[in-house]
């Protein structure tokens, strides 16, 4: 029998602290992981430069392995700077293909409960990008959410005094989807948010 | 909207009961701690996120078994369909014809009951708190939309009072500003209702106790007198912004829709202060008589009418011009009494009559009084 230290039943230490991962999912990839064929290094060394490589780009703070970003440096329009929350919803942007200038990541969102204030994310640092100079247009795509509504309020708050055109994402019914099936909620949110054509 | 067919099972005190209500009126009589209440609690429960009991899961689940079921067959605008509410510690799980609802929302206006219960008559003599309860559950059975910003707004009340209990105060404009935006939409909502509910209360009021008073509802949200959102907006910010010091030295918000009160009122005189004990559940009941009218405005069927109690809440004169008034509508009743009172069968024509005894239902037939 395999003693607490052996190295599977620490690996399954280590996978169960992984979100979504219990104790029996952790022992099923742990044995997977065992009896797959060849070896592991290709995993092994993705796990360690994961955390090695990749960092936060200075300008926008998208995750990257090389700064600035490859949409900081890249053919993008640095005037038009869409803030969001996280780098997977930067990802999320990304797979639109509908973006063409550039981002900002706040790395949160502001929520007192959570003791997330306006100067534990990064609003001073897009505060200092627009004032810089540069930008014609701040695209705020924070969470519909309470705190992500915060948020937007008070990136307004900050960044109308420096002239910048400040916009929000639209929200309301989703694309492809019939009426039918939208919950009533959002229908009022969409009828609220009209737009004359 | 019909109940045609209910089945319990381990609910409280229930073991297994299948029924099939009848079509009008539908008279449980036992005596007290037999079950009758909770009969009408698992029917309600399966049309709304929430009991109209103060009372948490785990009291649903009889007593040793984990799991509690309550499955009927609902009759509205022609269709029959089926709700299915399986309760368990961990949760309950609501499914309309075997398909499960995602959303609390999803169950709105499937199964729509008005209740009258001994509880309904004490929120006149009690704190605000349990007349703004009733006010919020009423105003969201008529109105979908209002669960939503509700919620919202209490998220955003939160975060507010949170934010005044932590050293560092950055931010709060943001979130006071959120607190009357989505206050605002509260406010309107509620006065939108409330004005409906006052338009049908006299006129109920007069039905039930025969009385001439004048009875009145109305709500005067704090600092608010504009009527339009935006107004009721810049009135809540003015509100906040006079009560800024007291939340700071509190650590709370002190003012805004989560304190406010409903009046009710007899001849333009507090009811909690000057009506009697009947005046004030002649006034409920007239109360949740208008609230049933107005469902009935809107989903085009009359709710169904769970009375809870009756013997004790009503005296034989307002029972009888109650019945009379029932009789008159076509409308699915449920009345709880701890005996066959002559008085209410007598006034109904068609009452399918059932005895509570120990958890169990044991239809007696039809009575018909001719």
């Amino acid at each position: 029998m395999l003693t607490k230290s052996s190295s599977l039943m620490r690996l399954v230490g280590e996978l169960k602290k992984l979100p979504g991962v219990g104790e029996r999912t952790a022992l099923r990839l742990a044995f997977h992981l065992l009896k797959s064929p060849g070896n592991l290094t290709a995993l092994s060394e993705a796990l360690v430069d994961v955390k090695e490589k990749v960092r936060a780009c200075s300008t926008c703070f998208a995750i990257t392995e090389n700064d600035p970003c490859a949409i900081c440096s890249g053919n993008r329009d640095a005037a038009a700077v869409c803030v969001v929350e996280n780098s997977q919803d930067l990802m999320s942007l990304e797979r639109s293909n509908a973006w063409h200038g550039v981002y900002h990541v706040l790395e949160g969102a502001i929520s007192p409960l959570s003791g997330i204030g306006p100067s534990s994310i990064r609003i001073a640092e897009l505060l200092a990008r627009v004032e810089a100079g540069g930008v014609s247009e701040v695209v705020i795509a924070t969470n519909f959410t309470v705190e992500g509504e915060a948020t937007a309020l008070y990136l307004t708050k900050v960044l109308k005094p420096t002239g910048v055109k400040v916009t929000r994402l639209a929200h309301g019914i989703p694309l492809g989807s019939d009426i039918e099936f939208v919950d009533a909620a959002t229908v009022q949110w969409a009828l609220q948010g009209r737009n004359e054509l | 909207m019909r109940l045609k067919h209910l089945l319990v099972s381990s609910f409280r005190n229930i073991e297994m009961i299948r029924v099939e209500p009848g079509k009008r009126f539908n008279l449980l009589y036992g005596f007290n701690g037999q079950g009758k209440t909770n009969f009408l609690e698992a029917i309600y429960l399966l049309g709304n996120p929430r009991s109209f009991r103060a009372s948490r899961l785990p009291e649903f689940l009889r007593h040793g078994t984990a799991q509690a079921l309550v499955c009927g067959e609902v009759e509205s605008c022609g269709t029959v369909s089926q709700i299915r509410l399986t309760l368990e510690h961990a949760g309950r799980r609501v499914e309309i014809d075997q398909k499960g609802i995602k959303r609390a929302s999803d169950l709105h206006g499937k199964l729509n009951a008005v209740v009258f219960s001994p509880d309904d008559t004490s929120m006149v003599k009690s704190g605000p708190e349990a007349r703004r309860r009733y006010l919020d559950r009423a105003v969201y059975t008529g109105d979908i939309g209002y669960l939503h910003c509700w919620h919202e707004y209490h998220r955003i009340l939160k975060q507010r009072n949170h934010l005044l209990k932590s050293p560092d105060k950055a931010g709060m404009d943001v979130w006071t500003e959120k607190l009357a935006a989505a206050g605002a939409e509260v406010i309107e909502r509620r006065q939108r209702y409330v004005g409906l509910l006052d338009r049908q209360l006299q006129q109920h009021y007069e039905t039930i106790s025969g009385g001439s008073e004048t009875a009145g509802i109305s709500y005067h949200p704090e600092g608010i007198q504009a009527a339009d959102r935006a107004g009721i907006r810049d009135e809540l910010l003015q509100l906040f912004e006079r009560h800024a010091r007291s939340d700071e030295r509190y650590g709370t918000t002190t003012a805004g829709p989560h304190r406010d009160d409903l009046l009710l009122s007899l001849d333009n005189r507090p009811l909690k202060a000057f009506g009697s004990q009947g005046q004030q559940k002649s006034f409920v009941l007239a109360l949740k008589m208008a609230e049933m009218e107005n469902l009935q405005t809107i989903f085009n069927e009359p709710p169904l009418l769970l009375l809870d109690d009756m013997s004790s809440e009503l005296d034989a004169q307002r029972n009888s011009n109650l019945m009379t008034f029932l009789t008159s509508r076509d409308i699915q009743v449920f009345i709880t009494t701890t005996e066959p009172s002559p008085a209410l069968v007598a006034a109904t024509a068609h009452c399918s009559v059932f005895r509570v005894e120990n958890g169990n239902l044991t239809s007696e037939g039809n009575k018909t009084h001719e």
